[in-house]
């Protein structure tokens, strides 16, 4: 187990600097240039881009660029803004719990919701309960998140106030504000993961039921409860921690469309504004954080299987 | 933020009405769209055309002293507002993006220039009305020859950090401004200034080459704001903090999260501003921003997209503050192509496009037709007689490009962007109507990043612009069509015959004497149509009720409107 991490470790590493190094590269190749964003179109003359342009270090070779931003990063320094000129890391490192908290409150909210409406629907497999809750998941697995935030948003922000439209208030200056805010966002994001993990909860809990562990168990006169609790979904639940893992990830690209919308100012909303003023670095940035991020996911998915199923070994 | 009807209701009213299948489609392509771009690393920053203004009746008037009796507290005129102003207050402002940069004299745009307009003054400042009154400046007096400048500085300003404001910090914010490391916008304007003097504590003499009629306009703008000496000196950087003069103090800023200002408790105007605070959040996507208004989450929004702004005034819980602006769309040609190096190309066109459906296309009616100058009618150069000169004539076009050797159409690209609505609605309709008359019109639509990029190279045929006077003086047109311009530099176009009338103009004393010259050379811009004027557009902001004293100044000064949130108060 121990060996396997490690290697899980240095793949993830080498998976991250690959993915890092292209974008510092392509990002640069894009048309567009942060002088001009910096100047103003008017005052765009080619001197003066040219000068931008030199103090910025743009003038440099891509290459040498990069090895310089890479040995920033090594160092445990993301560079500075180019439009802002501010240093990365802190403002980086304010915005990242809020996209995170976005993303944790979201998981919680469709496992929460998603496997006991899963497993609701495969104990009364094709009857009313069934139907319904299949009904709502087909609905929720077809409507992209764009549309289902900005539906709630008119809905329960704009229409009935419920709950605050827009934006975004620390929580330590007022905490009912705060979570009153994370309400939209997070359910948003969250009805999509909450249908595929009730979908794949149902499946996998109706193959389960099926096994001869099963009928065994019930043959010798098992409690029904104890039958589908403690034996057939434990099982089950094996491809759903897959799904739950993999969907984070989805997640994270989920909150680039959510932050939008709600105006919630996580790294997702920083690297779109980086992008639209082609500010390279933070964009540089804000990839390698999340790259990193997804790829973690990953490796911890892998890993709770172990824990999970007993069965799966690594060498 | 009260709403009567209950919660049954309003979802009644909302599936019968607003949420119709168009509405939701519409909002959900707008919002992924947007994104799209985002995503696939193509889109672009903020507003940040280059919106800066233009208009009426401020001219300088050599030989002239003004010694103001009403000081500007009383002047900016009260909107339609119940009741006295209310003191206190925090007013949230969702802006239309994050102002990059705070220094106030690098011009980012207009958002930007909102929040730079309550940390700084100028030494002078406009009225409602557009004529230059004193801030900074008590009194100041033009030499007859218009060579020397003499300003007297109003008495006991102090700038945030409570060191009075002395000519001293006058001399370096100028000389700041010409300094090339900074950068500013106002550079070359600030840089016919040859001599700067400082008389005594309270006085200043600016001494220039050559005269420039325009030159005292450019003193109200918040790009020549003036800094405080001793913070300059002491390393401060204005980009990032800021110890200015304004109606605000700047309290805490997180870059694309929030600024927030509150009162300068010792401002030099009696009374302002009535607000104790004001929290500017930037919302990049119009949809979300007017949603945050009309949520209740902010009490204005700048940048009302032209689809929403029927609905905004149909809403008893909201409020469009908007006027005629002198932003205006165009066509620019690259003039160093075929066919459109040839004029008589460029004025056959100018009558193939349809501005009526334009209007509609990309302003929902809320824009006026250019048919004739770009000076627009609230100037005291407009000229009214060129009115009608280019008019919707397709039959027309096709003879006249018949006459210039194109009876059988050609082939052209013309470029614009899907970034901003209005510019691609733009697009689209000028494509329709070069194809209604023969011509092979293919479009390319950028982001807004790619099109600025292309268009200071001049890597493209035609395209559409949307642009403002930076000025409300019709110097200018300086700006636009001198050789050597950065416009000029990027169409390519020169007229030594347009040059000569612009320096005449700026040089000119007498104002009847530069009407003449500026109808002249209206006149000759008409005639080689380097660019086609198509429409004067409309802004506005979208405010709640309770918001009140806030107004959209008209014409030019729209992008000034920023100035009113010191007048701007709260009902309880």
């Amino acid at each position: 187990m121990g060996a396997y991490i490690i290697r899980r470790l240095i793949q993830s590493a080498l998976l991250i600097f690959v993915i890092a190094s292209l974008v510092s590269i392509f990002i640069q190749l894009l048309p567009g240039d942060p002088a001009y964003i910096i100047l103003g179109e008017t005052n765009a003359t080619p001197e003066r881009v040219a000068a931008v342009r030199r103090e910025l270090g743009l003038d440099r070779p891509l290459l040498v660029q990069y090895a310089d931003w890479l040995s920033g990063v090594v160092r445990g320094d993301l560079g500075q803004s180019l439009t802002s000129k501010r240093p990365i890391g802190p403002d980086l490192a304010k915005r990242l719990p809020r996209t995170f908290e976005l993303i944790v409150a979201s998981m919680t909210l469709a496992v929460l919701l998603g496997i006991p409406a899963g497993i609701l629907a495969a104990k009364y497999r094709n009857r009313a309960p069934d139907v319904l809750v299949s009904l709502f998941s087909v609905i929720w697995i077809s409507t992209p998140v764009f549309v289902s935030g900005t539906l709630l948003l008119l809905v329960f922000g704009v229409k009935l106030r419920l709950l605050p439209a827009t934006g975004y208030v620390s929580f330590i200056d007022d905490p009912i504000e705060h979570l009153k805010r994370l309400v939209l966002p997070a359910t948003s994001l969250a009805l999509l993961d909450m249908a595929v993990i009730l979908r794949m909860t149902r499946s996998s809990l109706l193959e389960v039921l099926g096994e001869d562990y099963v009928r065994t168990a019930r043959a010798k006169g098992l409690a029904e409860s104890s039958v589908l609790f403690r034996h057939a979904l434990r099982n089950a639940l094996i491809p759903v921690v897959t799904i739950v893992g993999l969907q984070a990830g989805t997640l994270l690209g989920g909150t680039v469309l959510i932050e939008f919308i709600f105006n919630w100012p996580g790294v997702s909303s920083y690297l779109i504004s980086a992008i639209n003023q082609r500010d390279y670095p933070v964009v540089q940035a804000v990839v390698l954080v999340i790259a990193t991020i997804f790829v973690l996911l990953n490796l911890i998915t892998d890993l709770i299987y172990a824990v999970i199923d007993p069965r799966i070994k690594y060498a | 933020m009260t709403e009567q009807a209950p919660a049954w209701a309003r979802l009644l009213d909302l599936s019968s009405r607003s949420l119709n299948r168009r509405t939701v489609v519409r909002l959900g392509a707008g919002a992924v769209g947007s994104l799209a771009a985002g995503a696939l690393l193509a889109a672009c920053g903020g507003e940040q055309e280059t919106q800066r203004e233009s208009a009426p009746t401020a001219t300088s008037v050599p030989g002239t002293q003004v010694s103001p009796t009403a000081d500007m507290a009383t002047t900016p005129a009260t909107s339609p507002s119940a009741g006295e102003p209310v003191r206190g207050g925090e007013l949230i402002y969702a802006l239309s993006s994050d102002p990059p940069n705070l220094d106030p004299h690098i011009s980012t745009g207009t958002a930007a220039r909102c929040v730079k307009l309550q940390l700084y003054n100028g030494l002078l400042r406009y009225n409602d009305e557009g004529e230059l009154l004193p801030d900074l400046a008590a009194e100041w007096e033009i030499s007859d020859d218009g060579l020397q400048y003499t300003f007297i500085l109003r008495e006991g300003v102090t700038f945030h950090d409570d060191t009075p404001l002395t000519a001293e910090d006058v001399k370096v914010s100028i000389e700041r401004i010409q300094d090339e490391a900074t950068g500013a916008t106002r550079k070359v304007e600030m840089s016919g200034i040859s001599e700067i003097t400082v008389e005594d504590e309270q006085t200043i003499i600016l001494k220039l080459e050559q005269p420039h009629a325009a030159l005292l306009e450019y003193f109200a703008q918040p790009e020549t704001a003036i800094l405080s000496k001793k913070f300059l000196e002491s390393g401060g950087d204005p980009n990032t903090t800021s110890v200015g003069t304004g109606p605000f103090k700047l309290l805490s800023r997180e870059p694309g999260v929030r600024i927030e200002v509150e009162r300068n408790q010792q401002y030099h105007h009696e009374g302002r501003p009535h607000l104790d605070k004001i929290i500017f959040i930037p919302y990049q996507d119009e949809n979300t921003r007017v949603s945050a208004v009309r949520g209740g989450d902010a009490h204005m929004a700048d940048y009302v997209p032209w689809k929403d702004m029927q609905s905004i005034e149909n809403d008893p819980n909201l409020r469009l503050e908007t006027g005629q602006n002198s932003a205006f769309m165009c066509i620019q040609y690259n003039v160093r192509v075929k066919p459109f190096d040839d004029p008589k190309v460029r004025v056959a066109l100018s009558y193939a496009y349809d501005r009526k459906a334009i209007i509609d296309a990309a302003f929902f009616g809320r824009a006026i037709e250019i048919t004739g100058g770009v000076i627009p009618p609230q100037s005291w150069a407009y000229n009214e007689e060129l009115e009608g000169t280019y008019t919707y004539d397709p039959e027309k076009a096709k003879q006249l490009l018949a006459e210039a050797g194109y009876a059988n159409g050609f082939s052209v690209t013309l470029m614009s962007t899907s970034q901003y609505g209005m510019h691609q609605s733009t697009a689209q309709v000028v494509q329709n109507n070069l194809q209604a008359i023969g011509i092979d019109c293919k479009l390319e639509l950028y982001d807004w990043q790619t099109v600025v990029q292309k268009h200071t190279k001049g890597e493209y045929q035609f395209r559409i612009h949307g642009l403002a006077p930076e000025i409300l003086d019709p110097d200018f047109l300086t700006n636009f069509f001198a050789s050597g311009s950065p416009h000029s530099k990027s169409t390519g176009f020169s007229d030594q015959e347009i040059d000569r009338l612009l320096q005449e103009g700026r040089a000119a004393q007498n104002q009847e004497q530069r009407k003449q010259i500026y109808k002249r050379l209206e006149q000759r811009i008409l005639e080689l149509a380097p660019w086609t004027f198509l429409v004067y557009r409309q802004d506005g902001e979208a405010l709640r009720r309770e918001v009140q004293g806030y107004k959209h100044l008209p014409g030019a000064l729209g992008f000034f409107s920023g100035i009113m949130l010191q007048e701007t108060w709260l009902q309880k």
